[in-house]
């Protein structure tokens, strides 16, 4: 086939075949005259011999390839002349249809990763479910969650007979290594037949045994084919080679497939038998009591059966496995399973990056009609202003279907330009993208069938959007008139389509500003939120110990690991450029534990809500920059044994103490009876940026035994960035066998909830400047085209005394009657479109009228500087030239 | 020597064939494949020379054979011929079809005929 289009493309010139018929009479000539004929004989008896040579040259030419090939490559040719000769023409046009083609190819590119294409490497997905559990309680929004109990994975495994097989997984990090190599892997613990269902084999080895689901005694291991290769630079002798997990060695025993990310598309270092949880987790999480809910639970329909029946299944043997339980009538009883597919995005839980996502991909959409509308308007106007030379074409006999033919040809050269551009452009664009939308995947490559086929779809059907207006036109124009006047006439009347067209972009661009607008509002007022911790100079750094619930239960190993604490801050502290350094036992904006807190007398219900609970360090709250509203913070003198003071956050003070002054007097905190609060803070995010803040109850970490610390927060001078080399080194002098030190400016634990946010409000912002740009290139060509064609017009109104003032309001009236009339639409369109943002929007009405307004306004402003060119021309037309020119 | 009314004049099919059984053997100019068929066929089949060069621009059309200008045994420049490996299939497969036709041929004929 190649073959073909090569001969195609290139053929075989007539000359060379006739060079080849003469040397075979040249050859047969001397032939017969090596048997004895005369010279002149043997050239007429080849010649004889061979025939007509000018038939055979015609059987030759016909032989090459068909017509309409030939037909065809005149107009590619014609095309590719037209597009050499008119740069500028073709630039505009290619590039505008490469950005909107280039964004589609990005956005395709994220959402197929996100929600079409099944995970890589697993068989029969379309079977395979994650699980999901919904507690409907009357009056409140069902909230689904993935993450259950050992217990329910044991009963669905066992009583859903709908299922061939039920795995579970649990993912997580985990410290390998020690001192500087020290680093943090991404794991998932799996039940052995996780693999079989996924219908995974090993490159090398073998994956776990049954045996070893609950058992972790083993010490088995098995890496991605990634980390076989970059740590064990594809050791063909991995088996029985050790990694140290959490300070044990396990033995590695085989080697996923080479991009196997589970059914998640987050990366994976290693894989653990579940039964690790039990050391990482605590010695109970297998256990029927365990009131731990971390596990996914996946499970493969039989093929004869259904998911609603599964469903049915799974509910039921969920509420079985439950009945028992405490308080099995306000939770359980009303439980219900919902088979989801294996991708998370497309699962019943909210997920901010595929809303974001199917979200850009339909605004790339909208940029892609408007740059496909903007080339249909310039090959339009082109062909009117080629009115003459088409006029004369089919006057010499080209028919209608070859000038459509020609005109289509000329919009998919376009196209076809675009589509290469547009890959350079999606090369860049889906590795940012990507990095926002999906940090933690594997970066794709362009090169992709899927990917490729798309962008060639695309580019086809712009490419004939673009080029559909004009052919019609072409097809329909009557061309007679045009020959032998000297003008072309009737242009200015014929403008219509192009009006609309241009209309269409105003409204489109009107509807992205708009967009843009409120994104970009939206996102400043979640960045404007007050998060209680002064995250551009706060660093916190926590550091793997063994395990924490280990230190918890054994007061050895916590004072230890305070100790090691405690000496670290000292170090951090005498960094340069540290400000300050304090310690506490939790992340600044979640949570670990709660605890109660009520005035004495006021003790609350059973069951009843708690704030959290947060031991702190010295100078805990000048590091993190948290406000005080009342009273004092802690003294020096507080942070030691039996202190029995606290500090609470606004949140708190109001929802637990809300009787009389809350420094007075005593207060209960967990079992301390008499404890006084001495000051009230700002209160400070809670994990959602947008839900409830706060609620935390300070305590002396010194005051208390109990209290295990887990991260130290720093206040950094200047740019905390910068310093944390020096830090993790300060950190790590204190024992060189420390497991993985994590050092992240704080803000970055908020980074998950702005990332989406702050990619729409960009990319809502870059669409938005480009459909004012396209706007404005289709403005100024319908008004160029029509001041040239209306020259003629514009001289004898001057001639008869028209002044220059009153040609330019001519002109701009035009402009902006088509201006106005788009940015009516447009608004229009938004407000019909405000419902469905409104759920992605914080802070700013959908229909702000502000943000209306000055898109309008940008749109007018435009429209009078695309004018400014065509209305200098149009009062520079000379009456004199024009009217001698008839 | 053969006389004219015993030559076969060449169905377009068959030259095709002939012209990919003779590239099979070798490295062939025009004229040499004309020679070539009609030396093999014993003077049986002769090659219109006029035929022969659209034929052949059409087997190279279709990607069966490949040319290259070069210089004949008596020093003539001309255009030489030669198989590919698609050429080299489409030649096992005509052969093929061309002897189940002829074995059909013969079945339908019988055993041979006396004059009568």
């Amino acid at each position: 086939m190649l073959h073909r289009i090569w001969q195609w493309l290139r053929p075989r010139s007539n000359d060379d075949f006739a060079n080849e018929v003469a040397s075979h009479l040249q050859i047969e000539t001397d032939r017969l005259v090596a048997s004895g004929m005369s010279e002149s004989d043997a050239r007429i008896a080849a010649r004889r011999a061979f025939g007509s040579p000018t038939s055979v040259r015609e059987r030759f030419h016909d032989s090459r390839r068909p017509v309409f090939i030939e037909s065809l490559l005149q107009d590619v040719r014609y095309g590719l002349r037209g597009m050499r000769r008119n740069p500028s023409f073709t630039a505009i046009a290619v590039i505008s249809l490469a950005i909107g083609i280039g964004a589609n190819t990005t956005m395709f590119g994220t959402l197929d990763a996100l929600l079409l294409r099944g995970p890589a490497h697993v068989v029969d997905a379309d079977r395979t479910s994650k699980l999901y559990f919904e507690f409907p309680r009357p009056g409140e929004p069902s909230i689904p969650s993935a993450n259950q109990g050992y217990r329910t994975y044991t009963a669905i495994r066992d009583h859903a007979s709908g299922f061939e097989s039920v795995a579970a997984y649990w993912t997580n990090k985990v410290t390998s290594g020690s001192g500087p190599d020290a680093r943090l892997l991404d794991f998932v613990a799996v039940t052995p037949n996780y693999f079989s269902m996924l219908g995974i084999h090993p490159v090398v080895g073998r994956f776990f045994g049954d045996e070893e689901e609950r058992d972790d005694n083993g010490h088995v291991a098995v890496i991605a084919a990634e980390l076989w290769r970059s740590t064990y630079g594809g050791d063909p002798n991995i088996l029985g080679r050790t990694i140290d997990i959490h300070g044990t060695a396990y033995r590695i025993v085989g080697v996923t497939p080479e991009g196997f990310t589970g059914v998640n598309l987050s990366r994976v270092d290693i894989w653990l038998p579940l039964g690790i949880a039990r050391s990482l987790l605590g010695p109970t999480v297998l256990e029927r009591h365990s009131g731990a809910y971390w596990l996914n639970i996946l499970g493969k329909r039989r093929l004869s059966v259904s998911p609603d029946r599964v469903a049915t299944e799974v509910t039921a043997a969920f509420r079985e496995e439950w009945r028992d339980a405490p308080r099995y009538k306000e939770r359980f009883a009303t439980a219900r399973a919902i088979i989801g597919p294996l991708q998370q995005a497309r699962g019943p839980t909210d997920d901010l990056a595929s809303r974001a996502s199917i979200w850009i991909g339909a605004v790339s959409l909208l940029v892609l009609l408007l740059a496909s509308t903007n080339v249909a308007n310039l090959l339009l106007l082109r062909s009117l202003s080629r009115s003459r030379e088409v006029a004369v074409r089919v006057s010499l006999g080209a028919s209608r279907g070859r000038l459509i033919q020609q005109s289509l040809v000329e919009g998919m050269l376009i196209a076809a330009s675009a589509v290469v551009c547009a890959l350079f452009v999606a090369r860049w664009s889906a590795a940012s993208v990507n990095a926002f939308l999906l940090p933690k995947a594997r970066p794709t490559s362009i090169i992709d069938p899927r990917l490729l086929t798309f962008t060639a779809a695309v580019g086809l059907g712009s490419g004939l959007i673009a080029a559909l207006a004009p052919a019609l036109v072409t097809a329909r124009r009557e061309f007679a008139k045009y020959l032998g006047s000297g003008r072309m006439a009737g242009g200015p009347q014929r403008v219509g389509l192009q009006r609309f067209l241009i209309g269409l972009q105003v409204a489109l661009a009107l509807v992205l500003l708009v967009g843009a607008g409120l994104f970009v509002t939206s996102f400043r007022q979640i960045r404007a939120i007050d998060l209680g911790v002064d995250v551009d100079h706060v660093l916190s750094v926590s550091v793997a110990f063994g395990s924490i619930q280990e230190s918890l239960r054994d007061p050895g190993a916590r004072a230890t690991a305070n100790a090691l604490f405690g000496e670290m801050v000292d170090r951090v502290r005498r960094v340069p450029g540290v400000a300050r350094a304090s310690t506490s036992t939790g992340s600044a904006f979640a949570a670990s534990s709660a605890t109660a807190l009520f005035r004495p007398g006021h003790s609350p219900a059973q069951g009843s809500p708690v704030p959290f609970f947060r031991a702190v360090g010295t100078d805990y709250f000048q590091t993190t920059g948290t406000a005080l509203v009342r009273g004092r913070l802690f003294s020096p003198d507080d942070h030691r044994p039996n202190s029995h003071v606290i500090i609470v956050d606004e949140s708190a003070a109001k929802r637990f103490l809300p009787e009389g002054n809350v420094l007075e007097g005593c207060v209960v905190v967990g079992s301390d009876p008499c404890v006084h609060v001495v000051g009230v803070v700002k209160d400070a995010v809670m994990w959602d940026m947008l839900g409830d803040k706060g609620q935390i109850v300070y305590r002396p970490i010194e005051s208390f035994d109990g209290g295990t610390i887990t991260t130290i927060v720093i206040r950094a001078a200047g740019d905390p960035v910068g310093l944390i080399p020096a830090i993790r080194a300060a950190v790590q002098s204190v024992s060189p066998t420390l497991p993985w030190v994590d050092i992240h400016p704080v803000g970055q634990d908020l980074d998950p909830q702005l990332r989406p946010r702050r990619i729409s409000a960009s990319i809502f912002a870059v669409f938005g400047i480009l459909a004012l740009g396209l706007a404005a290139v289709g403005l100024y060509g319908l008004l160029a085209y029509a001041v040239a064609q209306r020259s003629h017009e514009i001289g004898v109104r001057k001639a008869l005394g028209a002044a220059d003032a009153g040609i330019a309001r001519l002109i701009l009236r035009g402009a902006l009657g088509i201006t106005v009339s788009g940015v009516v639409t447009g608004v229009v369109a938004s407000l019909a479109a405000s419902k469905l943002v409104a759920s992605q929007l914080y802070g700013v009405s959908p229909r702000d009228p502000m943000i209306i307004a000055v898109s309008a306004a940008s749109l007018i402003v435009v429209t009078i500087i695309a004018a400014l060119v065509p209305v200098r021309r149009a009062t520079r037309v000379d009456p004199v030239i024009t009217l001698r020119a008839d | 020597m053969t006389t004219k009314s015993e030559r076969a004049a060449l169905l377009q099919g068959t030259l095709d064939l002939l012209v990919l059984r003779t590239l099979a053997l070798g490295r062939y100019h025009g004229h040499g494949i004309a020679l070539a068929i009609q030396s093999s066929s014993q003077g049986a089949l002769l090659v219109d020379h006029g035929s022969l060069y659209p034929a052949l621009q059409r087997l190279e059309a279709s990607g069966w054979i490949r040319a290259e200008w070069g210089v004949s045994d008596n020093n003539r420049r001309a255009r030489f011929y030669e198989l590919t490996a698609a050429g080299r299939k489409q030649l096992l497969r005509e052969a093929d079809e061309w002897r189940r036709l002829s074995q059909a041929v013969s079945l339908v004929l019988g055993p041979e005929l006396s004059g009568g």
